[in-house]
Formats: structure tokens, sequence, C-alpha cells
């Protein structure tokens, strides 16, 4: 297909799934947003193996569900990560208003394509499975069908084969910021007019065995394990650490063209995107983003969006509950060149879902764009003891859901390896 | 073991792998081949394999598998290690 480089790809939102903590899909998820609610939990398996952090969002698995809609063959080999995605996955293709009644048709999507983020992959059957037959010499018990479920880019190669996608299936892993950058990269092969559609988003399995490597490096939440719901602190003074979590979240992005022709509803609108990094030099490290890096890619989200600063009405941060926290509310203000105390409104999910690692970036983007089209802003729980280096912020956070029309958002998503990527979504065109 | 009844329970672990691929209407007799009437490839052999082994509680190594071309040969092998 030709690339028109005269008038830029307009992309817009036309579907999303969802699989977090506390929320089986989008609309439970809204719930949980206007509602405030934590979907943080008592995790037994953590306490088990003696981790400081014995708190976690673990999404649960319709079972039942995936039964009804996957065919026995494919069924039998989803890893538990694919189980995450292949829910997530399915609510967004149906949401599209796209056909699905088996992943058995013989027919290929030649128009779609999918991308999926992830930052660990399936760690479980590495452990659990794989090490162990190894040390048994009983390597032969995989039979054939572990490469897949093991390989990284095994989750965008099931969904692929679940729908038959002709676009490109691909995966990206940029640590934490890797569900923003797989909404990018989507969202640039439909710009270079390779796919008019692409599944975009990302997917993380919440496992002992990753969050003991971040116990290790003390930067988990240990002082709320009788407290579930309080663990989770973005931007307070006694925020101690992430909460691990797990989930999956994918959206449909579509050409406008296409979202029209076929008369698919429009949530929003993907106006820009960006990504880069901070190299780790000066104040960027392995686990801290350079504050240069940070600025640079929210301006070229920006920039890419051709909005101005003083459009942007919500931030959806980063925002994890660690030390980075006040470094990330300095960085934004100086990327939009406006003081703290005249920020746009933000609020930080991960106050409610933990930290999903690879699928963060992807669940928080539906929260954006959720928060959008009904006009809502949820609440940043846990913040009322605002750090005191960002006090200035206070009446920028919304302490209980309020409404609000939200015409620009911006979504800022930041990974180890001081890599980052930004996105911002606009209301409209063509909205309900 | 009698050849009827593990017969039947091949056939079941076959059409659980093989059943998407199986020209329509296909007599499963003992002269069909695994690789050309039933489109087995090498992929869905190692995993049928295992769940055989399984089944029937057996071990099967490859020396003998590589012997085996035909559904009733395949019925033989496993007969003779069940006994």
């Amino acid at each position: 297909m030709p690339i028109n480089r005269t008038e830029r790809e307009r992309v817009v939102v036309t579907g999303m799934g969802l699989l977090a903590p506390g929320a089986n899909c989008v609309a439970d998820f809204e719930t949980a947003l206007r509602e405030g609610r934590s979907g943080i939990r008592f995790w037994p398996e953590a306490a088990e193996v003696g981790l400081g952090c014995q708190v976690a969002g673990i999404p649960t698995v319709d079972c039942e569900l995936l039964d009804e809609l996957v065919s026995p063959a494919r069924r039998r080999v989803l890893s538990p990560i694919m189980e995450y995605a292949v829910v997530a996955a399915l609510e967004c293709w149906r949401d599209s208003g796209l056909p699905y009644d088996s992943d058995a048709n013989e027919s290929v999507d030649w128009d779609t394509g999918i991308v999926v983020g992830t930052g660990i992959g399936a760690i479980d059957l590495l452990v659990k499975t794989v090490g162990p037959l190894v040390a048994q010499r009983e390597h032969r018990r995989f039979g054939s069908r572990m490469v897949e479920r093991i390989m990284i880019s095994g989750t965008a190669a099931a969904l692929s084969g679940m729908f038959g996608l002709g676009g490109p299936a691909i995966t990206v892993s940029s640590a934490c910021s890797s569900g923003t950058c797989a909404i990018h990269r989507a969202a640039q092969t439909l710009r270079l007019g390779i796919c008019k559609r692409s599944l975009a988003g990302g997917v993380e399995i919440a496992s002992v065995h990753t969050a003991a490597l971040f116990d290790a490096m003390r930067v988990v939440s240990r002082d709320s394990n009788h407290s579930p719901e309080e663990a989770s602190r973005p931007l307070s003074a006694s925020a101690g650490g992430f909460v691990p979590s797990g989930g999956a979240a994918f959206l449909m992005l579509e050409t406008l063209n296409s979202a029209l022709e076929r008369g698919a509803r429009i949530y929003a609108e993907l106006a820009g995107s960006f990504e880069n990094s901070g190299g780790q030099r000066r104040d960027g490290t392995m686990t801290a983003a350079s504050s240069e890096g940070a600025v640079r890619c929210i301006q070229g989200a920006i920039a890419d969006a051709t909005v101005n600063p003083n459009e942007i009405d919500y931030v959806n941060g980063h925002l994890t509950g660690t030390t980075g926290d006040v470094k990330e509310i300095r960085n934004i203000s100086a990327a939009l060149g406006m003081a703290p105390e005249r920020l746009p409104w933000l609020n930080a999910t991960k106050s409610l879902t933990g930290h999903a690692l690879g699928a963060a970036g992807a669940i928080e983007s539906i929260a954006t764009v959720l928060q959008i089209k009904g006009r809502f802003l949820h609440p940043s729980i846990n913040c009322k003891d605002l750090h005191p280096e960002i006090i200035d912020i206070a009446p920028r956070i919304p302490m209980h859901a309020i409404s609000r029309e939200i015409n620009v958002a911006l979504k800022t998503s930041f990974g180890f390896g001081d890599v980052n990527a930004c996105a911002v979504f606009r209301r409209g065109p063509v909205m309900e | 073991m009698e050849r009827t009844h593990i017969k039947e329970e091949l056939l079941n672990v076959l059409k659980r792998f093989i059943v998407k691929k199986l020209p329509q209407g296909i007599e499963l007799t003992e002269d069909a081949t695994l690789r050309k009437d039933l489109k087995i490839d090498s992929a869905d052999m190692i995993d049928i394999v295992l769940e055989i082994e399984e089944r029937f509680s057996i071990k099967v190594d490859d020396e003998q598998l590589d012997r085996v071309k035909t559904l009733g040969e395949m019925v033989s092998l496993i007969q003779g290690l069940a006994a």
C-alpha cells in the first residue's frame, strides 16, 4: 500500500478489553475507577516464600469463558500469561464490533495486526516446568508446544492465530513502558499504511518469582501487608514502593477512515505518541528516568499530537509509589512549562491497580480513554499525605471521583533501562 | 490388553490432535498411513506419543516409533508394550 505523506493518517480507538486486579472487564474497571476501588489483596503465595511485600493485584481469569470461546486444541496450550491476554483481547475484539464465532475459521484478516507489550513474560512456566524437567532429564515431556508458550512473542503469536491476523504480529518489551510503547508502535503501523487496525496493549503475569526480583531490590511496598488496599501509595509521603500486580489490556487502534467506513464506535482519538530513552546518562540510570529524556518524550508526544501544552486537561501518570514519583511530577512540570500548581488534573491509576509492569501502560491508557469518554476523573487514592516536595500540586489531584470534561489527555510511562513512552488521547472525532 | 480397546483409545487421541486436518469422510482403517492419509506431522507425532504413553502407561522409544507407518502398526506397537 503506498504511503501517503501529505496527510497523516488519523488513528482512533474503536474497542477496548481488559483483565485487571479487581476488574474482569472494561465496564467493571470503569466502576472501580469511579468508586476508587482498590484491586490489591493479601497475597498468601508471597507470604509463603517470605517476600517482604505480601500484597498484590492478581486478576481472576474466567476459565468458563475461555472454554466457551477458545477451541479445545488451542485452549490446551494456553499458558497463564496467554490466558490473561486472550480474555482481554477477546473482549476488545468483540467490543470493536468485529465478528468472532470461533478461532477455527479459515479466513485471514489481512487488515489487522497486533502489538503486545510485555516486560517479563512466561516466568512461571520457566521456573515451575522447564527448569525441573530439564534437571530431571525429562525434557521429552515438553512435547512440541512448549516453545510457543515460552517464547516472548508467544502471546502475540497465539492471539494472531486465534483471530487469523494477517497484519504484523509483534512483541515489544521496554519494561514498564511496554504497554504504552505497544500502542505507539501499533499506531505507526497504521500511519504507515501497513494495516488498517491493530490490537495494541500489554500483558504481565502476577508471579511470586517476578515479585521476588523486585523484593530483592527493596522497591516494593512492605509496610501495608495487613492493609492491602492502602499499600499502593503513589505521590504520598509514606509511599514505600510499588505493589506488584498482573493483568492484560488491549485497545483496538484503527484508522479513522476504516472506522468511519464500517460505522465503528469511536472512544477517542490517539492524537499522538512518542518513545525515546535517556541513555542512562546524567541523572538517568538503569532504574531511574533521566529528566531530560522524560521531558523530551513528553514534549515529543505533545508535538506529535500537534497540541499545545495548555490544551492538556489531564495527565495519567506513570506514578508507581516509589521515589520516582516526585521526579516525574517535576519532569511533567518542566515538559509542559507549568508550575506544579498550574498543572492539569493528574492521577495515578496504579493507586488502585498496583503496577502491572508490561501491561501497566495499556491498562492505564484504557483508564485514560474511559475518563475522556465518561467525562470524569478517578481518585488517586492513598495520597492524602502528599509528598512535601510536591505539595503544590494538591489542588490538581482528585481525592475522590469528580465530573470533568477532558478533551486532551497525556499518558506517561517510564521503564527500567531509562526508556520512555508517552501518548496523547483526544476526545472525538465523531463520538457518541 | 484387547486390540479393539487399544484402537478405540488411540483414535480418541488422534482425533483430538488432527480433527482439523482430517479430510471429510475419511475412514480410519488400520491401513491408513499416519503421515499421508491422516496428515500427522512430526510436531503432532511428538505430542500424540506423549499422550499415548500416559494413557497406556508405556514408554515408546524413537527407534520403535520410526518403524510405525500405519494406524494398525501403531496399535500393534501399543499392544506389545502394554502387555
